[in-house]
């Protein structure tokens, strides 16, 4: 089953406000919820809560919520709580490997206030034009928080290599804002 | 949402890329294959990991060395390995980078993810939930196990449960143990292989598929290493390749299958601790709790358990039901639900049982989960009086209402058992809600045959909940005490405490 087959499927059980639907959302994508909000959190423990609060969220705007991609509407969602939830607890708990990759980010973005709303769009425009693997390392680094590790591990590459190609990715991000006339 | 800190900031506001980026950098839904004149980089990046470094040096250090010991088998049975993994001479050495661009054109589909988890407890070394999704070809499977047990130097992986558990149509080739740097240690075509290893190591599962269309070997190879285990970390399979394709005549299609995953020796003990020590037939549904033996050890995954109703010593056998529950983990802390910290709850309903066919009747019955087994009676109940319990004591700060059918108690009870802090729990009771204790709502508008759930906080300070169920509501528990059954005008007076807490919140 394909993700829009199973967004559909699992989609109409939220309609049909029939419990099944977690059921099934946690079956698919309970392990994806899961590993995205450790990587951000750093501790099972924390990431467990986003997740049934995830799940929650999910059934108490969907419907009128039908969202086309399940796993992405969740992503946000998990990726939003977990983000709150280390905010929240980064007195007392630090994640380190998140910690590098937002100063990395701090490093090739502009301050949000300036460019809130339009962000998104100039990263993805960034990034289209960029080759496969650099467009999905980043993604990968920077929204799904894997670390730099398990990246190299999962594209058979070396942390050096991912380490280098990141780094290559951000200047080029940072001389693109820049030639746009924004202020990193 | 701006936080105070720009990177933070900028992290959150990524949230808004698009569905198609989002998806196709999603890297937890892909395992790696590389195919062959490629391994070596890959292998290398593997081998020469930090992490590994360190994990053998931790090895040593934690003093954990373990003999090379061969089963009594004559040596082990020596299988051609279709040239599927590489040998010592392919792999690179340390410190050569490989930026081969070309993995990404050879990736599987993203909906296939094999994982293996691991855990080691003293020298106890347990491989479960290998996890193959094959959802690409028409149907997926999770939670199958193969257990291995290191006890004094020998480590025995058990590859049975794989093939019982889930893949009706799969076939158990042979099982390899190599070393971590790639040389064969041993291969076998039982699914049971007795080794001894040091440090980290691969193991490679071989196992033929029948698909629609013809058959497939694929070797699942993933590393393990004693020290990573302690950790708990998940596994990706590093390499897997299809050996050979043969066409055959017979195409079959994805069934149920009719057995389950029975646990194995591997199988830890469990008490098996009547929730409802003398259940009654009236009651529309009855619980068993187990807990483990050594409570706070995780549980293995999930197995069948028996019901059987007992003639005198004779075993009629009911039931064999799937336990549908989750492992789940030590007690957060004393204030949790006790039976549900470390044990695993059998609940079945009247009614389902009744659809089965079957007819409870007062007398002994039996339930069997692995080793452990409980005897408990039911009763006829009809007449009893109800115990006497505090309402009236009762006060109620907080309150959230929910509503369940018979047929999602195992749903709630599967959730409850998952999570165990009360406020987590709470949150459970209002994920099931149709409505909140901010909403007006009596509770005459439950359905009928609905379940009423409430929380409550008792003069002392400690909390608890109240559980009805029944057509009437007439039978309830508080907390995971027995049943009553209480009389109308009881419940009655208890619903109306329940509308005016709701209808003044605060």
């Amino acid at each position: 089953m394909d993700e829009r087959e199973a967004t559909r499927s699992i989609i109409a059980l939220y309609f049909a406000r029939d419990e099944r639907a977690i059921i099934e959302t946690d079956r698919v994508y309970g392990k994806f919820c899961m590993g995205l909000s450790e990587g951000i959190v750093g501790n099972h423990a924390d990431a467990e809560e986003c997740v049934n609060d995830t799940y929650l969220k999910v059934w108490n705007t969907v419907p009128p919520k039908n969202p086309p991609s399940l796993k992405a509407y969740l992503s946000r969602i998990v990726r939003n709580l977990s983000i709150n939830r280390y905010h929240a607890n980064r007195a007392a708990k630090r994640n380190r490997d998140l910690e590098i990759a937002l100063h990395e980010l701090e490093e090739c973005l502009p301050a949000p206030e300036e460019v809130e709303s339009d962000l998104p769009r100039l990263l993805e425009a960034f990034l289209m034009s960029e080759e496969d693997l650099n467009r999905k390392l980043f993604m990968g680094r920077y929204w799904h928080a894997v670390s730099v590790n398990d990246l190299a591990r999962h594209y058979g590459l070396t942390p050096n290599a991912v380490t280098k190609r990141l780094t290559r990715t951000r200047e080029k991000l940072r001389a693109y804002l820049t030639e746009r006339g924004y202020r990193i | 949402m701006i936080y105070a800190d720009k990177g933070l900031s900028l992290f959150a506001l990524m949230n808004d890329m698009s569905d198609e980026l989002i998806n196709e950098s999603d890297i937890r839904g892909c395992a790696v294959i590389k195919p062959k004149r490629e391994r070596s980089g890959r292998f290398s990046a593997f081998m020469n990991h930090p992490a590994m470094v360190a994990a053998l040096c931790a090895v040593v250090s934690l003093g954990v060395v373990v003999a090379i010991v061969l089963a009594g088998r004559g040596g082990p049975a020596v299988l051609p390995v279709v040239g599927t993994l590489p040998t010592e001479s392919e792999i690179s050495s340390p410190g050569e980078e490989s930026e081969d661009q070309t993995l990404t054109q050879d990736r599987i589909d993203p909906d296939e993810y094999i994982s293996v988890y691991l855990e080691l407890t003293d020298v106890f070394l347990t491989l479960e939930s290998f996890m193959v999704w094959r959802e690409s070809e028409g149907y997926s499977v999770d939670g199958v196990g193969f257990q291995g047990e290191c006890n004094s130097g020998e480590l025995v992986l058990n590859c049975n449960n794989f093939i019982v558990y889930i893949l009706p149509n799969c076939e158990f080739q042979s099982v390899t143990v190599y070393s971590g740097s790639m040389a064969k240690i041993a291969t076998a075509t039982e699914p049971t292989i007795h080794q001894t290893l040091e440090g980290y190591y691969y193991v490679a599962l071989r196992i033929k598929i029948q698909h629609d269309t013809g058959a497939s070997c694929y070797d699942y190879v993933f590393p393990l290493s004693l020290c990573n285990a302690v950790e708990g970390l998940n596994f990706e399979v590093v390499y897997r390749e299809e050996t050979f394709t043969t066409a055959e005549s017979e195409t079959s299609q994805p069934t149920e299958p009719e057995t389950r995953y029975e646990p194995t020796e591997q199988v830890r003990d469990y008490t098996l601790i009547p929730h409802t020590p003398t259940a009654g037939i009236n009651d529309n549904y009855f619980l068993i709790s187990m807990t483990a033996t050594e409570p706070g050890k995780a549980l293995t995954a999930a197995a069948s358990y028996q019901l059987y109703r007992l003639n005198g010593d004779e075993e009629e056998l009911i039931h064999n039901y799937d336990v549908e529950l989750a492992v789940y983990e030590e007690p957060a802390g004393p204030e949790d639900y006790a039976v549900y910290e470390t044990g695993v709850s059998l609940v079945w309903a009247k009614s389902n049982l009744e659809a089965k066919g079957d007819t409870l009747t007062p007398g002994w019955y039996r339930v069997k989960f692995g080793r452990a087994t409980l005897d408990f009676e039911l009763v006829d109940k009809t007449g009893q009086a109800p115990a006497v319990h505090p309402f009236a004591e009762l006060s109620v700060p907080t309150m959230v209402y929910t509503s369940m059918s018979t047929e999602d108690m195992a749903l709630y009870e599967q959730y409850e058992r998952i999570y165990t802090s009360k406020d987590k729990i709470e949150k459970l009771w209002a994920f099931f809600t149709k409505l909140t204790v901010t909403e007006a709502n009596p509770p005459e508008n439950i359905r009928s045959g609905d379940g009423l759930g409430i929380h409550v906080t008792y003069p002392d300070g400690t909390k608890g909940r109240i559980f009805f169920w029944g057509e009437q509501h007439e039978y309830f528990y508080i907390d995971d005490g027995p049943w009553y059954q209480a009389p109308p005008e009881e419940v009655a007076a208890l619903m109306t405490q329940i509308k005016n807490v709701m209808s003044d919140p605060t």
